[in-house]
């Protein structure tokens, strides 16, 4: 309890300086890493280590670009809604079943349990962290404050 | 587009965090009754009260920092619910997060954050409660 008390004191501190304080790209990242750390919790809780090691990759690189196409697709930049159009363009479903495709028959290949981990990891955890965000709110909510 | 989002963000962490905290405190001092035995065997119906209490009373205290910062009152009613709202879902998030390690047979996501059951475990009430906060936030009228 100690411990659990000690780290809430240290980390609820930082997480509100960074969700509060700092730019909107640092806001993103911290939560692509959350995004990627959590992928790679949850993969390695349902999978054997040798198909965690093997798919935590495509996992993480899917959290992070849904993360950054939000992010973009909310800042109000010249650039940003091309590049959150190519982010979104890439396609998350596409490359997971092209390497499910690719990995068929092979050891270690994509069953349903890590497809599933793979989605839930790559793009439903991002998507409601992202939310947690507040990402739509993010430019003009700094903007007002 | 919603004004004073760098506070607004914050209301899916505290609703979710504030309940979790409850819930734990909650357990500790009154639970008797177990809330779903098979999944998360130390979890507690008082505790999930306590835990809804929690989120509400979170909100409240938000509501009091959200003004004294902004000067904006938010309305009364919304940050209840919101904090309701949060407290039901994170704690629907949390013992689907348990499901999962209970059907794995692990007590811990990892150890990145001691105490806390590793990253995933402290933010699967936040996993849940966000996108519906967000729906509301974004459709009610706060202020």
């Amino acid at each position: 309890m100690k411990q659990r008390i000690l780290v809430a004191a240290v980390g609820i501190p930082a997480l509100l300086g960074v969700l509060c304080f700092a730019p909107d790209w640092a806001t993103a990242l911290l939560m692509a890493a959350l995004c990627v750390i959590g992928g790679h919790e949850l993969l390695a809780a349902v999978l054997p280590p040798e198909k965690t090691r093997r798919w935590w990759g495509l996992a993480a690189a899917l959290s992070v670009f849904v993360v950054a196409e939000i992010y973009f697709r909310h800042e109000p930049c010249r650039y940003a809604d091309p590049v959150a159009d190519a982010l979104a363009d890439g396609g998350a479903g596409d490359r997971v079943f092209l390497c499910m495709v690719l990995a068929y028959g092979k050891q270690g290949e994509m069953d349903f349990t890590a497809l599933c981990a793979i989605l839930m990891a790559g793009i439903a955890i991002p998507q409601r962290s992202a939310a947690c965000c507040g990402c739509g709110c993010w430019s003009m909510g700094r903007a007002w404050c | 587009m919603l004004e004073h989002g760098a506070g607004l963000v914050l209301i899916p962490l505290v609703a979710a965090f504030m309940s979790d905290a409850m819930a734990l405190f909650g357990g500790m001092m009154f639970g008797r009754t177990k809330l779903a035995p098979l999944v998360s065997p130390k979890k507690t119906r008082e505790g999930a009260v306590s835990g809804l209490v929690g989120g509400m009373a979170g909100m409240i205290l938000f509501r009091i920092f959200f003004f004294l910062c902004t000067e904006v009152p938010l309305h009364f009613g919304w940050c209840v619910l919101l904090g309701l709202v949060g407290a039901v879902l994170g704690q629907l998030g949390d013992l689907s997060f348990s499901c999962i390690k209970r059907q794995y047979g692990i007590k811990d996501y990892g150890r990145l954050l001691p105490g806390h059951g590793g990253v995933l475990d402290r933010f699967d009430s936040v996993i849940f409660a966000a996108p519906v906060i967000w729906m509301i936030v974004d459709a009610v009228t706060l202020y």
